[in-house]
């Protein structure tokens, strides 16, 4: 069965249709990308999908279950789970209290209204140990806003772990970062493919074609090819409407 | 111990507890009970704003609710010799207004939010100041009195005074509990980032309702013990300039910062409010212009800069 099921999906901004009655069948393999030429509607298309926004016409299915105009706190209960493009973190609190949001809801603390939530246990356990997966338990008790830009965009990833989604869709996860950041990240998400499908948008094509099983290339808000990499490199429709831009236009 | 000790809010009971006893400003008794029922106020207007971001602009609204509920009942239906229905009556208006209010308004965000709270208080007011036959209009409703409760004989100025002291203690406690509980930190996610907070789950409007209403249950009893006060309700305390002194005193304390915040910002103003006007008419004048300059210079208002200088010192 495949991840996410689309049917003649489209989003209108105005004049402008950045998703244009797309039908597919998405990500059964472990990493899928999703690239495309700035316009081409790759966000528009991720904010579908995690319920960011709502289509004007047609349907979502995720694993066969119709998700479409779901509410993000409804979406996520399917078990999917977004990080974000802008950091996305809450600033006043310190590190592991970022996480702890996550992972109270998801022991379904949440609404205790007189259990201090610095006291439980449980919660605290948890939190640690997402941090430590990742690498960020030694700024657990830093405030979020002090903490370097790579590891904010680690602890955005965190955050959206703390669901234990089955599907994980990061938003442009290098944007932003430099070079040592970047290889970082890209084990990160490389360990956290092993137990998670992992959809992800981003512009950078090193990250693209050494991690993505299967890449998705939108164009002008449709399809223009949904293959593997080598495949995708190969494809010219993809080199002119892409990579080959500046071929083209010399 | 040494963490009993050094609690802020011990310090305050501590104070309180002694209020009869301080100089000059412990000969107005009745400024005393004012003010512990301002800090229960401004504590469940500051749920909203520094825990959960509402701009709950039209707060006043629950307060005066209360005072109209607990007045209302007490003249029609429990009467003379009653008190803890009055102020139940009050409670329980003011959650209903504000869940009323809350379940219309809980998906809007910021002004548009502010500015429908501001106009509930104007047509709570309009009612109130209009419909002579419930609320006694313009002359509002006089004739509620204490007598004994428990007991204890409660229509003396003092002994009022320490029943305000117990209910401010426990409500303290309680509200101080629930912004350090999971609750609390779900509210603080939906004030700090609302798009990730939904994200990891939670059902954010539901939150904000919530918070709402629990917030106007305090306010209103608050409202209803002020009316067991003075004895009386009138449509005033309905106005927005009622909302505004809330608001004014939650900041200019840091609300925004500290659950300290708004003890403090309240009794800077009721006490000048109380003390400054009866040596200068226009002492509103000082009020408005310091809180213009502290904010400018201190926007996390007093206990801001309280909470800078410890860190530094640390």
């Amino acid at each position: 069965m495949p991840l996410f099921s689309v049917k003649n999906l489209t989003k209108r901004f105005g004049a402008l249709t950045a998703t244009n009655n797309i039908t597919l069948d998405v990500g059964r393999e472990g990493i899928m990308a999703i690239i495309g030429p700035n316009g081409a509607g790759k966000t528009t298309f991720f904010n579908l999908l995690t319920g960011f926004i709502k289509p004007d016409d047609g349907k979502i299915f995720y694993k066969g279950t119709d998700v479409t105009g779901q509410k993000p706190y409804r979406i996520i209960r399917h078990g999917i789970s977004r990080s974000f493009q802008v950091v996305s973190i809450f600033e006043e609190m310190t590190v592991l209290d970022n996480v702890r949001v996550g992972v109270q809801r998801n022991l379904g603390l949440m609404n205790k209204l007189f259990l201090p939530y610095h006291k439980d246990r449980k919660t605290t356990d948890e939190a640690m140990a997402v941090l430590e997966h990742v690498g960020l338990g030694h700024m657990a008790d830093l405030p979020a806003d002090s903490i370097p830009h790579g590891d904010r965009k680690i602890l955005d990833l965190c955050m959206a772990l703390t669901s234990k989604p089955e599907t994980l869709l990061l938003d442009e996860p290098m944007a932003g970062l430099s070079k040592a950041e970047r290889i970082r990240i890209t084990s990160v998400i490389k360990n956290l493919s092993l137990d998670h499908k992992i959809i992800l948008v981003e512009h950078d094509m090193d990250l693209v074609f050494s991690v993505a099983d299967v890449i998705l290339v939108l164009h002008h808000g449709t399809v223009l090819a949904y293959d593997e990499p080598d495949k995708v490199s190969a494809n010219e429709e993809v080199q002119s409407a892409y990579l080959g831009r500046e071929v083209a236009d010399a | 111990m040494r963490k009993i000790i050094t609690d802020p809010l011990v310090l305050i009971i501590a104070v309180f507890a002694f209020y009869p006893a301080l100089p000059y400003i412990g000969n107005f008794i009745s400024l005393g009970s004012e003010l512990l029922l301002w800090f229960i106020f401004t504590m469940s207007f500051n749920l909203c704003l520094g825990q959960t971001g509402l701009s709950s602009f039209g707060h006043g609204a629950f307060y005066g609710l209360g005072s109209y509920g607990a007045a209302i009942t007490f003249l029609r239906l429990s009467g003379p010799g009653s008190f803890l229905v009055p102020i139940l009556a009050g409670v329980l208006v003011g959650a209903a207004s504000a869940a009323l209010l809350g379940w219309f308004i809980k998906d809007k965000r910021g002004v548009y939010f502010a500015m429908m709270t501001v106009a509930f208080t104007q047509v709570c007011f309009g009612i109130c100041w209009r419909w002579d036959e419930v609320t006694g209009g313009e002359a509002g409703l006089s004739g509620v009195s204490r007598s004994t409760f428990l007991g204890v004989n409660v229509s003396n100025p003092t002994t009022y005074y320490y029943v305000c002291f117990v209910v401010f203690i426990v409500c303290a406690f309680v509200i101080r509990a629930i912004t350090r509980s999971c609750f609390g930190l779900s509210l603080q996610s939906v004030r700090q980032n609302y798009v990730r907070s939904q994200y990891l789950g939670y059902n954010v409007n539901l939150y904000k309702f919530g918070v709402y209403t629990i917030s106007g249950a305090f306010a209103g009893m608050a409202g209803a013990m002020y009316c067991l006060l003075t004895q009386s309700a009138f449509a005033d305390i309905l106005d927005w300039s009622k909302s505004g002194d809330v608001v004014m005193a939650t900041l200019l304390g840091g609300g925004t910062v500290s659950f300290y915040g708004p003890i403090v910002g309240s009794l800077i103003f009721i006490i000048c409010k109380n003390l400054l006007s009866s040596l200068w008419d226009h002492w509103l004048f000082i009020y408005g212009m310091s809180f213009v300059i502290i904010l400018c210079l201190f926007p996390t208002g007093l206990m801001g800069v309280m909470q800078k200088r410890k860190k530094k010192k640390a």
